[in-house]
């Protein structure tokens, strides 16, 4: 299995994880950035204007060491040159960037907030 | 008249004590008449009290043992504590040199706030998965900010926006009190 495989299959596991609510994401000081640690590594993915067709932007996946150094920096477009089976690299890195938004805005509990508020309102 | 079935000390060795005791019993019900076998029993009297000696030295030297380990682990819990204090008053001081616009001097702050950190994970062994992914997630967002501030420098274009680092750089903070208080309820758990 080539390393872009593995990031593949790396980046399924988070977006299923994330829709799961088992992976926590946070925002970072970079913008459109967010963040998910472990104990010996941490992810980060990126959405990118993309110079050449600004409706569909670009998603970057970064992995860290230990001391917070990029170790791997992947996009959408690399990874789909590897694995060009699977049509829908992009949509999933799209997906898992906005699950991973969604966690470390905490959206979900807003969601929840503002039905419970509607629902006492009527 | 003595009973020998109360000595202790380890089942084998509690066995031979039991048997000499015996042993002992015998010859004064039998009339400490010849002054061999009285001679005898003294020696023997005086091998089980080595015997007993011994044994409560072992117990008391492990004891010993146990009492300095605990000492040693309470010690590393409360510099395991300081390291995160300083890290802590480290990260205070960051915030300050954001607003104050140091921009220069930033990096290697952050640099040094990365490798203590990163050195406590490393050393520190009874932090739980959660803290050490927690704490690699502070690595990991200074990292971040030292990426943007040096971007900035080396671009002279945009200075960073001090309010938006500081409120990065104040959830990390209490993240890491947070371990603090934990490290710190571990040492008022652990017997003295």
């Amino acid at each position: 299995m080539t390393a872009e495989e593995k990031l593949w299959q790396l980046v399924q596991r988070l977006a299923e994880k994330t829709a799961q609510g088992a992976v926590v994401w946070e925002a970072t000081a970079a913008q459109n950035t967010y963040q998910t640690s472990f104990p010996q590594y941490s992810v980060r993915i990126v959405e990118l204007d993309n110079q050449d067709d600004y409706r569909r932007p670009q998603y970057m996946l970064e992995m860290l060491d230990g001391n917070g150094s990029v170790i791997e920096r992947v996009d959408d477009a690399d990874i789909q040159k590897a694995v060009p089976q699977y049509i829908e690299v992009t949509e999933t890195m799209r997906n898992l960037y906005r699950g991973a938004r969604r966690s470390a805005l905490s959206v979900d509990s807003a969601l929840d907030s503002l039905l419970l508020e509607l629902e006492k309102a009527s | 008249m003595w009973s020998c079935g109360a000595i202790g000390g380890g089942r084998s060795a509690g066995l031979f004590l039991r048997t000499i005791c015996n042993r002992g019993r015998d010859v004064i019900l039998s009339g400490v008449g010849r002054s061999g076998e009285l001679g005898l029993l003294v020696s023997l009297i005086g091998f089980l009290i080595t015997i007993v000696v011994v044994l409560r030295s072992k117990s008391a030297a492990e004891k010993t043992g146990e009492a300095v380990a605990e000492v040693r682990q309470k010690l590393a819990l409360q510099t395991a504590v300081f390291d995160l204090n300083r890290v802590l008053a480290d990260v205070d001081e960051l915030k300050a040199l954001h607003r104050a616009s140091a921009w220069e001097i930033l990096p290697a702050r952050y640099s040094s706030l990365r490798r203590q950190l990163a050195a406590f994970k490393g050393t520190y062994p009874d932090l739980t998965r959660k803290q050490k992914a927690t704490i690699q997630g502070i690595v990991s967002q200074f990292s971040e900010i030292e990426s943007i501030v040096e971007k900035s420098l080396a671009t002279k274009q945009t200075a960073p926006d001090p309010p938006s680092l500081n409120r990065i750089a104040a959830e990390q903070g209490d993240k890491l009190n947070e371990i603090v208080i934990a490290v710190q309820q571990t040492i008022g758990g652990s017997k003295a």
